[in-house]
């Protein structure tokens, strides 16, 4: 992957528009922004970080998404001391140039920052957005689009400033060594294999519960079984019992039709019937009336002596009538003198006039009448007869008696000239059914009745079979359906069965891979570090190799194949071996990306700095080097012929200290410094 | 040819699988590694969505 142009609008401490075309010449891989401190030269590398990631991670740094903050911040560039930012429209646009099996891409990847209100002052007052076209179709996935060519993991070491070259070449943390592993790609397989093997398990699981679903297959056979059956067994009877019926019905059918030729004979048979039964009835009449016979006979004197007694009661009856007339007489005396005694105790009497005392003494000559009068009525009260009421209710009750021998002797004989009527009917109709086949009509009709009979039973069987047959027809129904249902499982569980496999096998391949690949990417590494590390140490004659261990942590083996610690080696020394590592890395990493390395150049001494100087352009097939003003000075100081040749292009980043912004001025190619010096 | 894609076509030959399958299953976990909003969930559904693909 290379960039081929870098534009950016109001990024950091740049106002309006820099543009830095990298196209040209391809043997010319080496590209310079240099500058004084705070000039901007670094927000060069910043934009483009920014345009890709969103951020700015450094090797060991926990991959995250970007957010508003990162480009907040970059909105000031260098102009701290202001409280907001100096224009809040910021765009980067980077385009890159990416080859993919044998076919080159173009890429162009848009970042830009809008304001959400009219002067923004929090980070949540901007709106980021990230765009990526490849040949001019936008992506839908940017980010997706982006990683596949270089992910922001392995971009920590292809593009890094001085400082993080430094924390390279002390020992590795493990937040290094997780970065390192992450570009190598061990990471990746490693995860995959924990991913792969917890699927293998999920999908265990399911084959186990498909297993078991489908172990219900026997059972469910049998019982279908079983159904059949029983199916069979109720269809068999049915037909057994519809072929009797049908044949009893044409034996009742023949019966019936025999009746039918006898029917004469049943007009008798129904006419001696029911003479028979009125016999019956008037026998029993009889019988009850006989019964009562007895009762009659017992009430008998009673009855001879009614007459007797009745002419007792007259008599009776008479003295009875003058008591309650004496009776009467003296209740209307008492109502009188009681009358009278309350008058004369009265002064006026109910209409209001005064009762004079003629008056008073003509009621008390009245009292004194009715008090004898009172008198000789109770002395001359004849007392009751004992026997009167006795008497009446013994008259009353034989009087009452309903039987009476006359109509007992009517209803009897009655009776009996019905029953002797009815008997000679019976003979009558005996003697004409003796004329006709009755013995044959008794036998059909008998035979008529048990085949009703029985019909009716089997039919009653049948229908009991019929219901039995739908049940086990509902219950087949619901067995075939979990059948059918099994069946699907058995497929489910052939396919999750195959997934496993797959799983499984692809967890193996990821494990197989992860173990190889760490072991041949590590000596890729020591391969390729040392090969580097050979044309940059100032001391070849000492030095041998580059190991690096398991850890990825590096040392230097001398001469006398003696390990010597990163610790002991000098600062510059240190950076030597950190930088030839990392491109070492790189080339394990098997990742095509431009170089940027910003001020890394400060502890080298003139020795490493000429070797660099000599093997940079190789280091990549692009580099990109921030400088500050020295470390440019001293590179053209140093710079050989092959090296300028190698140089397409260089940017000087200045800075207004009156305006507070930059610029970038291009210089086209590097001119040695001798060469200025002449001009 | 890349180291990676050796060591995939050897392991797949070793456990008789294809692969285009264990690229297919390496681009998925690429792809969850570097873009930091990945969740596992995401991943194994994925994963296990090429898996079914394959088993058919």
């Amino acid at each position: 992957m290379r960039i081929t142009k870098l534009q950016a609008k109001n990024f950091g401490p740049y106002r309006g528009t820099i543009e830095l075309n990298f196209s040209g010449d391809k043997n010319k891989t080496l590209w310079i922004v240099w500058g004084n401190n705070g000039a901007g030269k670094t927000h060069v590398y910043k934009a483009i970080k920014w345009c890709l990631y969103g951020w700015d991670p450094s090797p060991g740094d926990k991959i995250r998404p970007a957010t508003n903050r990162d480009a907040w911040d970059l909105l000031y560039g260098t102009n701290l001391d202001q409280i907001v930012p100096p224009d809040p429209y910021m765009s980067v646009y980077l385009w890159l140039e990416h080859e993919e099996e044998g076919s080159k891409h173009q890429y162009l990847i848009t970042r830009r920052v809008t304001p959400v209100v009219a002067n923004p002052r929090t980070p949540a007052q901007i709106d980021v957005q990230l765009e990526v076209k490849i040949d001019g179709v936008k992506k839908e996935n940017p980010r997706e689009a982006i990683e596949a060519i270089l992910p922001v993991a392995a971009s920590q070491f292809f593009m890094f400033h001085g400082e993080e070259i430094r924390k390279m070449s002390l020992r590795h943390g493990e937040d290094v060594k997780d970065a390192i592993e992450l570009i190598l790609e061990a990471q990746t397989f490693r995860q995959g294999r924990d991913h792969l093997v917890k699927i293998s398990r999920q999908i265990e699981r399911d084959v186990d519960e498909e297993r078991a679903t489908v172990g219900e297959l026997g059972n469910y056979l049998s019982i279908k079984k079983q159904i059949n059956e029983k199916i069979d067994s109720y269809k068999q009877e049915i037909d057994g019992i519809q072929k009797e019926i049908s044949s009893r019905k044409e034996r009742l059918d023949e019966v019936d039709r025999r009746l039918r030729s006898q029917e004469a004979s049943q007009i008798l048979m129904g006419q001696l019937d029911e003479k028979r039964q009125q016999l019956n009835q008037a026998e029993e009449d009889r019988t009850s009336l006989i019964a009562r016979e007895s009762d009659l006979v017992a009430e008998l004197p009673a009855k001879l002596i009614l007459s007797d007694l009745k002419q007792v009661l007259a008599k009776k009856e008479q003295r009875h009538k003058r008591i309650e007339q004496q009776l009467e007489q003296i209740a209307e005396l008492r109502g009188a003198r009681s009358l009278a005694e309350k008058i004369a105790g009265m002064e006026r009497c109910i209409c209001g006039t005064k009762i004079t005392s003629v008056e008073k003494a003509h009621l008390k000559g009245e009292l004194g009448f009715y008090a004898e009068k009172l008198k000789e009525l109770q002395s001359k009260l004849e007392t009751e007869d004992p026997t009167y009421y006795e008497v009446r209710d013994t008259v009353t009750a034989i009087s009452n008696s309903r039987l009476d021998f006359e109509e007992y002797k009517r209803d009897r004989d009655r009776l009996d000239l019905r029953i002797d009527e009815l008997r000679s009917s019976i003979k009558g109709i005996e003697k004409d059914l003796a004329e006709s086949d009755m013995s044959a009509v008794r036998d059909l009709q008998r035979e008529r009745t048990g085949l009703i009979q029985e019909i009716a039973r089997k039919e009653e069987r049948l229908g009991s079979l019929n219901d039995k047959l739908e049940e086990q027809a509902v219950f087949l129904n619901k067995v075939e359906k979990n059948l059918k249902r099994v069946d699907i499982h058995t497929n489910v569980k052939k396919s999750l069965e195959r997934q496993l496999e797959i799983a499984s096998a692809a967890g193996s391949a990821f494990e197989d891979v992860l173990l190889e690949l760490t072991e041949v990417k590590r000596e890729v590494i020591e391969r390729e570090a040392t090969s580097i590390f050979r044309k940059l140490t100032n001391k070849p004659d000492e030095y041998d190799a580059i190991v690096v261990d398991e850890n990825y942590d590096v040392a230097v083996m001398n001469k006398d194949k003696k390990l010597l610690e990163r610790e002991k080696l000098s600062t510059g020394e240190r950076e030597i071996v950190a930088l030839s590592f990392i491109l070492g890395l790189m080339h394990a990493s098997e990742k095509d990306a431009p170089l940027v390395l910003d001020t890394f150049f400060t502890h080298l001494d003139d020795a490493h700095y000429t070797n660099i100087v000599t093997s940079l352009p190789d280091f990549a097939k692009q580099v990109i080097l921030i400088l500050t003003n020295v470390e440019y000075q001293n590179l053209r100081e140093r710079a050989s012929e092959n090296f300028l040749q190698r140089v397409a292009g260089s940017w000087h980043a200045v800075r207004d200290q009156g305006r507070k912004e930059s610029h970038l001025e291009s210089e086209g190619e590097l001119v040695p410094i001798q060469v200025a010096k002449v001009h | 040819m890349s180291t990676i894609v050796q060591l995939l076509e050897k392991a797949a030959k070793k456990h008789g699988i294809p692969v285009d399958l264990l690229t297919r299953l390496l681009k998925i976990e690429r792809t969850f590694l570097y873009v930091a909003e990945g969740e596992p969930r995401y991943v194994i559904e994925r994963l296990l969505e090429t898996i079914r693909e394959a088993a058919e």
